[in-house]
């Protein structure tokens, strides 16, 4: 019988673009899968020959999502290279700034990128508002807390103004979504509970940008950080500034814990036959023995490790996200992370290579072969051949998957005592298995969770910064003898942006930058197969999943958006069926 | 009171056209004075992050790039907030579907932005380069005075500075940022 091929294409062009190709069976589960995309790759050419200390301020332009973690990767990749330890509130600052990020990141992930994936807009208009105000209060309770929006009232409030957008035709992003999919689990009034919090949330993540601004400058892009230290030692020696920072950051974490968690949590129920669903994953598909649940995909997780809790410098002080790998979802082991076994393979990308190469020797010479336009009209890609301008990264000749997942599943793996504490607790509060985590839900609930502990710790951090500028300490930066330094060396920043291990490599030469690469999250997860045909960590989670109806990619659209794609690509999948985009398409024809 | 404005340029600043937005905004930030004063943005490849600029202001004007190519290059085209949330803003570069997106998104808010996007349709958003196509660098004061006179019938009086900064100039602080002066804004 005819296999159906979907294409879920938001147009090919440079930078960002993700485009999936699935190929269902007449059961309608996706037996195969290819994620192509375009990534910004020329900035690496652009910083060749310039000046080290100015890298930061080409790098944070790589994409608008990750701006100030390319920025200060870039930067540290820099240090690291020139061999400088940074101060103590210097350490502290950064933490914060990129603490804020994580939170602001992940929330709005959650809510405004990822959250209609699972909750159904339409059915929250028929919701009793006092039936929600008590479900609320359900979910909460599994939590150990109260609900952050309590009250039929305040629902019945909430309803209303969405009603009203509807009226208004004001629906804006609410009009992409494949409302009525019987995949949708939850019911009237949790949906109603999930629109809620996704309208809060809107204000809550203007707070966590203020909470950024506070220590990295008020313009949107980072100002704060440079080379050897940070420059904010006036916010520092104000005690009300980082009373200001530590007071939004209370009313942050309220939220994450009482709106959040709660919500991840009756997601993660109402969808855990899914992410339980052993027969619906990669490994039953290729070993005939399922482990976790639909969206699974590799079980290998790799992690760099970051936010350094002392300061004896790179690679060498105790982290809060350990660095190292776990094989095959085995949790009984952990190997640790070795630099060197870092490779990019280009078999199926659009580049030139020879062979895989490490980023420091890293090379970036395009050679686009395009798609093929079969009989029906359509552009495929040509799997066989290239068919994406992202690279495919392997680590010791296997592939990977990162992000915060891997971080805590590295982390429970390597035994560390806080992360362990904080997924325990996820995994008994919410009745779910330990395998649950090996699936769509569970990469969404390692999201929520990290969330949680990243809160928990920033306010330690805090109180860490205003103790020792209390104490006297306000130096904020580390000199160094750039002449001396800049000679020929070579340095590396390997560190966990919000959505993954992040790495910037970095070749200096009498004062000038000779070779730059940057391997980013959305290259490991985003990757299509590599030189042994081995699979990209998005293409391994879309196998196995059972579509409900395939003529809307909503599963397909959930698993990846479980990444955290880099937004432009996420919401590019959502608007696949939208009239600018309109490519989307379901060839019933095509036999693979 | 005093309406809070702020002009946000969007966009790539190492895709050639694609810039064209950012180098505007930095272009009337280093040629005029606004009374009262207005923010003037580096929103470069940034989406979500801007929201809350959307929040925080009364008036925000966005300038980038339409990528919309049953027009022809160059042609200028100015969306209020009532004509983009039916979602009619072009979203081809990955920088437009975030700004298109992060505008419908931030619109559910209590108080958004009275908010406008000028955007001009580019030639090149390809070539790995800080510069302008010749298309686009010879309508560049019309795109600058369609921005500016969007200003003043916000009742902001717009003066030009005495000392002219190029388009040049410009381009050459996005491509040669420092941390010793400019910072690439």
């Amino acid at each position: 019988m005819a296999k159906k091929h979907i294409i879920v294409d938001p147009i090919t062009r440079i930078e960002g673009h993700l485009r999936i190709e699935a190929v269902i069976d007449e059961n309608n589960t996706i037996v195969d899968a290819y994620a192509s995309s375009t990534l910004f790759r020329g900035i690496e050419t652009i910083l060749q020959g310039r000046d080290p200390r100015d890298a930061g301020l080409l790098a944070m332009r790589i994409c608008g999502v990750c701006t100030g973690t390319h920025y200060q990767r870039s930067i540290e990749s820099v240090e690291d290279a020139f061999d400088i330890t940074i101060p103590k509130n210097a350490r502290l600052v950064r933490n914060l700034i990129q603490g804020s990020l994580y939170l602001h990141d992940h929330l709005v992930h959650f809510y405004h990128l990822h959250a209609l994936d699972f909750v159904d807009v339409v059915s929250a208009l028929s919701a009793d508002p006092q039936k929600t105000s008590e479900e609320a209060v359900k979910w909460a309770k599994v939590a150990g807390t109260n609900p952050y929006i309590e009250g039929a009232g305040q629902y019945k409030e909430i309803q209303d103004r969405v009603a009203k957008f509807v009226k208004q035709g004001r629906l804006g992003i609410f009009g992409n979504g494949y409302w009525g999919n019987k995949h949708y689990k939850l019911t009237p009034e949790q949906n109603l509970i999930g629109v809620a919090q996704y309208l809060k949330a809107l204000d809550i993540q203007r707070d966590m940008a203020k909470m950024q601004a506070i220590f990295g400058g008020k313009n949107p892009h980072p100002q704060s950080i440079v080379v050897g230290g940070v420059t904010c030692v006036q916010d520092i020696q104000n005690p009300a500034r980082i009373a200001l920072f530590k007071s939004i950051l209370k009313d942050c974490t309220k939220f994450i814990k009482q709106a959040y968690l709660p919500t991840v949590y009756m997601a993660g129920t109402m969808y855990a036959d899914e992410a339980t669903d052993a027969t619906a994953t990669y490994t039953a598909h290729t070993t005939g023995k399922g482990v976790g649940g639909t969206g699974g995909g590799l079980l290998n997780y790799m992690t760099y490790g970051d936010f350094r809790l002392d300061d004896t410098g790179f690679y060498k002080s105790a982290l809060l996200f350990p660095s190292g790998v776990v094989l095959n979802g085995d949790l009984s082991k952990v190997y640790p992370l070795d630099p060197e076994k870092i490779k990019e393979d280009v078999t199926h990308s659009w580049y030139d290579a020879a062979e895989p190469q490490h980023p420091y020797d890293g090379t970036t010479i395009p050679k686009y072969t395009g798609l093929e336009k079969k009989a029906d009209g359509m552009s495929y890609l040509k799997t066989d051949e290239k068919y994406s301008w992202i690279k495919s990264p392997i680590y010791d000749d296997k592939r990977m998957e990162v992000g915060p997942l891997a971080r805590m599943i590295v982390g429970v793996a390597s035994g560390h005592e806080l992360i362990t504490k904080y997924v325990t607790k996820f995994l008994k509060q919410g009745n779910l298995p330990t395998t649950v985590l090996f699936s769509t839900v569970g990469r969404t609930a390692a999201r929520a969770i990290e969330t949680e502990l990243m809160a928990d710790e920033m306010i330690k951090w805090v109180d860490e910064l205003a103790a020792n500028a209390a104490a006297g300490d306000l130096n904020t930066w580390t000199e160094f003898d750039f002449d001396k330094v800049s000679v020929s060396t070579k340095g590396a920043s390997l560190a966990e942006a919000p959505r993954g291990a992040l790495g910037h490599w970095v070749k200096v030469e009498d004062g000038k930058i000779s070779n730059y690469q940057a391997v980013v999250p959305s290259t490991w997860n985003a990757a299509p197969r590599d030189y042994k045909g081995r699979l990209g960590a998005y293409e391994a989670s879309l196998i196995g999943t059972k579509v409900a109806d395939p003529e809307q990619p909503l599963e397909i659209i959930r698993t990846v958006h479980s990444f955290d794609p880099c937004i432009a690509c996420a919401v590019h999948v959502v608007d696949s069926k939208g009239k600018e985009l309109g490519v989307y398409k379901i060839d019933t024809q095509c036999s693979i | 009171m005093d309406k809070k404005v702020a002009l946000i340029g969007s966009g790539n600043a190492f895709f050639k056209d694609e810039g064209l937005g950012l180098y505007g905004a930095k272009y009337i930030k280093e040629n005029y004075d606004f009374s009262p004063t207005i923010e003037i943005v580096d929103g470069g490849t940034l989406g979500f992050k801007l929201m809350p600029l959307l929040q925080e202001f009364d008036e925000v004007i966005i300038i980038n790039t339409a990528s919309d190519e049953t027009l022809d290059i160059g042609t200028i085209s100015i969306k209020t907030t009532d004509e983009f949330l039916d979602g009619s803003l072009i979203k081809k570069t990955a920088n437009e579907v975030e700004i298109a997106e992060m505008l419908q998104i931030c619109s559910l808010t209590e108080a958004m932005a009275e908010t406008t996007v000028i955007s001009m349709v580019p030639k090149d958003i390809i070539s790995v380069e800080v510069a302008l196509s010749s298309e686009i660098e010879a309508l560049w004061m019309e795109y600058i005075g369609v921005t500016l006179d969007k200003l003043k019938s916000l009742g902001i009086k717009v003066t030009k500075k005495n000392k002219e900064c190029t388009l040049q100039t410009v381009l050459d602080i996005f491509a040669n940022p420092s941390i010793e002066h400019s910072r690439g804004f």
